[in-house]
Parts: C-alpha cells; structure tokens; sequence
C-alpha cells in the first residue's frame, strides 16, 4: 500500500529570461512502513522535489496522492490542515522556535490542532522516551547541542504520528557520530511506529539507513538501489551508483 | 499547554520587537497629533492674535509630520513582519493554516495598533499642551490658549487607521503569499551594497575597517535604507531651513519695529478726539524721565482711501525735496521692501478732490517718513500746499494732526507712554474698543511686541526642529533596532574571528555612522537653495546658508558624541548575549 504516490512530477523555474527545467516527469512511490532515501548529484533536483512533495512549492505538472488523498489538488487552506494531520518535516538547519523549550516545540503540531492538555502529555512522553529527551523538556533551544536540536524537531515531526515524514539533510549539520545517532532514532521510530520516511540527503552513510534509495540525475530518477545484503554493502552500492551518476566525493561524505 | 499560551510566551520572548512597533507607531503619530493640535488651535490660527507669518510655519512641519507617519508606519509594519517571516514559516510548515496566521497577525495588530493610538493622541495633546503653555506663560503671549479640538482627534485617528489598514493588508498579505521555503530562508537574507554605503566607503580614510564594516553590516537592507534615507533627509532639510527662518526672522522682527517707527511716540488728533495740550503730555512724560528731543506736529487731511500731506511741511520737517505743483500729487508709501512681506505698491495716476477738481499723479516715491498709527489711511498723497489748504476749506472734519515725538531714549520710555495713553483715553471718554483707533503708537511697544514675537517665533521653531530631528533619530533608530538579530550573528562571529571589545565598539561606530551621517549630509545640501530663497525676501538669503552649515557642523558633533554611546550600548548588549541566547529585553529587566 502506497503511502506516497507521486506521478510525472515537472517543475521548471524562470531565471533571467531563460527557462530551467529542475524536475521532468519524476514518478515516485513509497509503501507504508518504507524508509527511502533521494540522492544525487548538487543540482540534481532533490530539494525542489521535496518540496514540491511536501506542497512548500507547486509543481507545473503531475499529481501526488499521500495517504489516499489527492494532494496536489488541494487548496492551500487544506493543504496546511492536511499537514497537520499527516505529514511531518525535519530541515537541516532544525527550524526549531527559540523563544519556546524542547517540550513546547515538540508540542506545537497538537497544540495547532488543539488537542487536549493529556493527550499532549502522553503523546510527549513516549516520544521524548524513545528519542532520549525527557531530561531537555524543559530547557531552550539554544541550551541543547545540535544533535539533540535535530532530536526535537524529529520529535516535533513525529507527534502527530502522521503517515509520512519528510526530511531535508536531516542530518547535514551533524558530525559523523550524532548524524548516527539521529539515524538509529529514526529507524527506530519507522520501525515501532510503522511511519514512512522519505529523506533527501548527499551522505551515503545517512542513506544506508534507508530501505532504498533512489537517484536523480538531472530532474530524473535515474536508478534505484535497495538494500539487500549488509550495511556495508548498500553503502558500496550507494557510492558505486552515485560515482556513476557523476556525484564528486563531496557528494558522498 | 493551548495555542494562546505558546503565543504569550512567544510575545514575551520577543517583546523588543512588539514594544519597537507601538513605540513607533506611538511616537509617529503623537508627533502628528501635536501639529494637528496646534494647528487646528483658533487662538493660533487668528491672525489678530498670532501674526500670520508665524503661525503659518506650523504648516510644513504639519504637512511633514502627515508624511512621517504615511511613510513611517507601513515600514515599520513591514520591519516588525519581516522579524516574524521564520516564525510563520515554521508554523506553516507543521500545518498552520494562512487563515490561522492573518487572524492571529490581525489580533496583534489591532491590539497594538488601538493601544498605540489612544496613548498617541494623550501624549499628542500633552506636548500641545506643553507648547501652549510655554508661550502664554514663559513668553507671554496673550490671546492664545489650549483649546480641545476635537477635529485634531478626528483627523489623527482616520488618517492613522487608514495608513495602518493599508500598511497592515499589504505587509500581511505579503508574508501570506509567501512560499514557505521563502520564510524558512527569512533570517539568512542579505542584499546587495548600498551606493551611499559605499561612496562614504570610499572615501573614508581608514578604508579597510570602513570597507569590513560595510561589506558586514551596511550592504544588506539596501531597500529599506534607502525610503529611510530620503525621508531623514527631508526632515533634515526642513529643520535646517526652520533654522535658517529663526536666524533671519528674530533680528528681521526687530529691525523692522525700529524702520516702521522712526519717531518715539505718535498719535493723531483728528475727529475731535486726542485733544490734548502738548505741554500737558510733555509734562507726563517728563514726570516719567523721559527727556523729549523733538515734536513735530504735522497737519493732514484724510478720507476714507488717502492721507493728503502739505509738500511744504514734508520738506521741512522730514529733509525732503519734493517738487509738486498745484493741481499734481505724489503717491507715497511707506514701506521697507525688505521686511519679508509682499507689499501692493499699485500708484493712482488721478485723484478728484473737492468735488470736481483732479490732480494728476507726478510719481512714486518709497520711503517711511513717520510711523503707522491706526488713525491714517492706507495710502498717503503729498499734495500742493494750495491744493492742501482748499481741501482743508472743503472737509473741515478730516483735518487733523499728526503729533510726533522724538525721545533722548526711547527705550527707557515705557512707562511715560503707558501714562500718555491712559490721559488720552480719559481725555476722550471712549471705552477701550473704541479707544483702539485713536490709540498712539510707540516705538517702545512695537520693539517689545517685536521681541516677544521673535522669542515665541524661536521656541516654536525649536519645537518643531526638536520633534523633527526627534522624528529623524527614531526613524534610524527603529532600523538599526531591527536590524539586531541579524547584527548579533555577524557580532558574534567576529568575537569568534578574535576581535576585541574595542574594536567591536569602533565597528559599530562605524556602523552608525553610516547610518546617520548621510541623510544629514543630503539634508543640509537640499536645505541651502530653499533658505536662501526663503531669507533673501529678508535680504539676507546667505544667512540661510550659514545657519544650515552651522546647524549641520553642530548636528555632526551631537550625532558623533550620541553614536559613540549608542555603539558601545548596542555592543554591551550583544555581548550580554541578548537575541543570540533567544532572551529578550523584558526577560532581562523583570
């Protein structure tokens, strides 16, 4: 069953006079429960495909479905409230509010949709008890490391206990050793809680944690690697075929 | 936990940014209200009580205060939205809707916006009130007072919820079409250089730290430094011009007093009033110590257009040479082209006298030979002596004559021409009123009435340039305020880079002085033509210009000494780790 379904998605932008086609007839699924991964070259188009998935933009053509629902077919008023309910989003630089504490900032998607003061508590604890931040409730963003920052906003995205989570280089601003962390605390999350991940990411060891990964080349999926045999071998896969779509070194660590 | 308390919270954490918009809105149209005030005031305004050309100066800073608060409130609804893009990004993000956000956004707004205009319109009177009371209390001017206007009310309000309306649906609606990406990206903005930026970069001589300085903190913002600039300007030029009004309309008040009376004391005796013995005035005035020089009594003939004037008598007494035959007159206006007023210099080629008898114009002459008095006409003729005794013969009741005195001191004589012109009203048994045209006129009072114009002319022009140039530091003040969160990371990662607090302090400097300098600079240059049209009619068009240099030097040295202290201030306050540490103001103080 499929969680997302994005089919012939185009998105082209103007700049200068000259027209830049960024994404050209990108068809995408991810099953219920999958965890999938999209990297590619700089410029290849991952961002503008997330967020064109995730309605941040529009796309000029094509048609996604999430969660049985028709979503690029929807107003913006019910975009936003369909957000709320089934999707959720961690950036690279955390957008995490810094007048409010860790607690407040996981809560704010109930709290958007006015859910009762128990039902936040409960929801909090098993969350904050999974991902290890029951000690940091009550403490401001800026007092907290950036691995934890990317804890909260994980938290925050999975409060609402939505059908798929969007992430973008979620773990870009963290060293080797907490990007692993914040990894494990995800897969632990999409396997005990049965939720979706779809990541954009250039780090190769970010993207083994995936299911499958997925490559764009030039606004195309151009080749898709699952993980079969061990860790270490879909990382050797994942680097082979990003080598092989002209991805630098850079790209990959 | 529900959505209100998270909005508490978040209006607590970020109080500076609430408390800059109502002070701004505040102080905008507080300013507004004062001049709407004072210039919808009817005492002010009546020109029998204020003269008109001083009152009218109320007029352009009215017309400028109206513009401020025009241009002022929807930048600073944009600056205290702009502050607010990341956040709604965010909330955007985790499902909120748009609806959500206008509502929430209009809340804030008509809150500080309803809470803003009801302390302006208290603060606008009590600064009206403050003015009004200094000129009738410490400069004396009688006839004006406070009044309650309530069109000044009327009109502060409708224009400010207007403009606030209108700033509001355009900013709002803005932040509401943004994408959420945009928003996201709000905080790491930046722009291009800006040109003044960098000519005053160029030329500074310490080029490297001005060029740092610049590239960090001046280029980014250029739109919005550029509204700003021109408006400060503006109101630069405008204060310098007031400036340069003061100099040249204080000693211009005085001058004339003295070139509109060149005899001490004049009155008239004339439809059989003022009938006095001039020993009898002489003996009052020498009661008082005032020693007469010279009295010269000149006899006239007045109807209800003209004063007809002996040649003779004129050649006599005032060292004339007038030439006039019978059957000729001289039109005479006593006028000092210089006064600063426009002054209806139309001559009449003929006049009929005596029922059929014409004369004929032999020309124009100006030149003030004694003073004004309300007992004479308008326009004066200097006719034959011929001419002039068969006018006498016809209307007998217009004759009169005109007593002129001259004072070894005028200034000392104030007391014995207060006593002059009591016996003049006893001796015509008129009420007061009626008394006011045959009242005598002195230079003594005229010089007084001239000084008390003048200072009450300096303390309203000093108010106006006190709130102008007021107007003008909040105007920069409330950029550089909102500029904090952006400077604090450039701030802080200068300390990273190792510099010291000193040198953090001479960046800053730097800084504002970019910041400040180039709107007075421009400002100053605008102002010189203007002055120096506006005080030429004086005919001292280049005082214009000093004043302006003068102001401008004097303005340099104020802003240095206030930029030095606003620096190490703003510096002190990064370092405290204010924004960057997410505390805000109202955390820090309570």
């Amino acid at each position: 069953m499929y969680v997302l379904n994005a089919n012939h998605i185009s998105k082209s932008y103007k700049t200068a006079g000259e027209t830049m086609r960024i994404l050209q007839n990108v068809n995408l699924q991810v099953m219920k429960g999958e965890m999938v991964a999209i990297m590619g070259p700089s410029g290849s188009g991952k961002t503008t495909l997330l967020h064109v998935l995730t309605g941040v933009d529009t796309p000029d053509d094509g048609e996604i479905v999430i969660g049985g629902e028709t979503f690029s077919q929807l107003t913006e008023e019910e975009k936003a409230f369909f957000r709320r309910k089934h999707m959720g989003m961690i950036f690279q630089d955390f957008q995490l509010l810094e007048s409010l504490t860790v607690k407040e900032n996981i809560l704010l998607p109930l709290i958007l949709e006015r859910k009762e003061a128990d039902i936040q508590q409960e929801r909090f604890s098993r969350i904050a008890d999974v991902l290890g931040i029951e000690k940091l409730a009550d403490k401001g963003i800026t007092e907290i490391s950036g691995g934890q920052k990317q804890r909260v906003a994980i938290g925050r995205a999975l409060i609402n206990e939505p059908d798929i989570i969007f992430g973008d280089e979620p773990t870009g601003s963290l060293d080797r050793k907490t990007a692993g962390d914040v990894m494990r605390c995800m897969k632990q999350m999409n396997q005990r809680s049965g939720i979706s991940f779809l990541l954009v990411t250039h780090d190769a060891y970010t993207a083994s944690f995936c299911d499958r990964v997925l490559f764009l080349q030039d606004g195309n999926l151009a080749k898709e690697v699952k993980k079969e045999n061990t860790a270490d071998n879909f990382r050797e896969d994942i680097w082979k075929t990003l080598c092989g779509l002209g991805g630098g070194k850079d790209d990959l660590f | 936990m529900t959505f209100f308390d998270i909005s508490r919270k978040m209006l607590k954490a970020g109080f500076y940014k609430y408390r800059l918009y109502f002070l701004c809105n505040l102080s905008a149209t507080a300013l507004f209200c004062c001049f709407a005030v004072i210039s919808t005031n009817r005492t002010f305004m009546n020109a029998s009580i204020v003269n008109s050309s001083i009152s009218n100066n109320i007029y352009l800073p009215f017309f400028l205060s109206a513009v401020f608060l025009g241009f002022f409130l929807p930048v600073s609804c944009q600056a205290f939205l702009a502050s607010r893009k990341q956040e709604y990004g965010v909330m955007f993000s985790l499902g909120m809707s748009r609806k959500e956000a206008f509502g929430n956004l209009l809340f804030e707004n008509v809150i500080i916006s309803v809470l803003a205009l009801a302390i302006a319109l208290e603060a606008g009177t009590v600064l009206s009130f403050l003015f009004f009371s200094v000129i009738i209390y410490a400069i004396d001017v009688h006839g004006v007072q406070w009044q309650f206007c309530p069109e000044a009310y009327k009109l502060t309000a409708v224009l400010y919820t207007v403009v606030v309306a209108v700033a509001f649906i355009l900013n709002a609606g803005r932040l509401m079409l943004d994408k959420i990406g945009t928003l996201l990206k709000a905080q790491y903005r930046a722009e291009k250089t800006g040109k003044i930026g960098t000519f005053l970069c160029r030329i500074a001589p310490n080029y490297m730290r001005f060029h740092l300085v610049e590239w960090l903190f001046v280029r980014r913002h250029k739109k919005e430094w550029g509204c700003r600039y021109v408006l400060a300007s503006l109101i630069i030029a405008v204060s310098v011009m007031l400036t340069g009004v003061c100099v040249t309309l204080y000693p211009a008040f005085l001058q004339d007093a003295k070139s509109y009376s060149p005899y001490d004391m004049v009155y008239s005796e004339i439809y059989g009033m003022n009938q006095v013995s001039v020993q009898d005035v002489l003996h009052i005035l020498e009661k008082n110590g005032v020693t007469v020089e010279q009295v010269i009594q000149l006899p006239y003939i007045r109807d209800d257009v003209f004063n007809y004037l002996p040649v003779t008598e004129i050649n006599r007494d005032f060292g004339c040479d007038y030439q006039i035959q019978e059957g000729e007159f001289l039109n005479l206006f006593q006028y000092n082209l210089e006064d600063g007023y426009e002054h209806n210099i139309q001559p009449v080629s003929t006049v009929t006298i005596s029922g059929d008898r014409k004369l004929q114009s032999v020309g124009t002459d100006v030149k003030i030979l004694f003073n004004q008095n309300p007992t004479f006409a308008d326009k004066t003729l200097i006719i034959n002596d011929s001419d002039f005794e068969k006018l006498s013969a016809d209307i007998t009741g217009s004759a009169g004559i005109a007593n002129l005195f001259q004072f070894q001191n005028w200034e000392d004589s104030y007391a014995g021409v207060c006593e002059v012109k009591e016996y003049l009203q006893e001796s015509n048994q008129l009420n007061e009123d009626e008394q006011t045209y045959y009242e005598l006129s002195s230079k003594v009072e005229k010089y007084q009435d001239a000084k008390k114009s003048g200072q009450f002319l300096l303390f309203l022009m000093a108010f106006v340039i006190g709130l102008m140039i007021m107007a003008e530091f909040l105007l920069i003040h409330s950029r550089i305020q909102a500029e904090k969160e952006e400077n604090s990371r450039v701030v802080c990662s200068l300390r990273m880079l190792g510099m010291i607090d000193k040198e953090m302090v001479k960046c800053l400097c730097y800084k504002n002085f970019l910041r400040f300098i180039p709107p007075l600079v421009v400002g100053t240059i605008l102002s010189f033509l203007p002055s120096y049209y506006l005080n030429e009619s004086y005919g001292m068009g280049t005082n214009g210009i000093l004043a302006g240099i003068v102001f401008g030097v004097i303005m340099t040295v104020g802003i240095f000494v206030v930029i030095r202290r606003y620096s190490e201030k703003e510096e002190k306050l990064y370092e405290s780790g204010f924004i960057i540490q997410g505390r805000g103001f109202f955390e820090r103080i309570f």
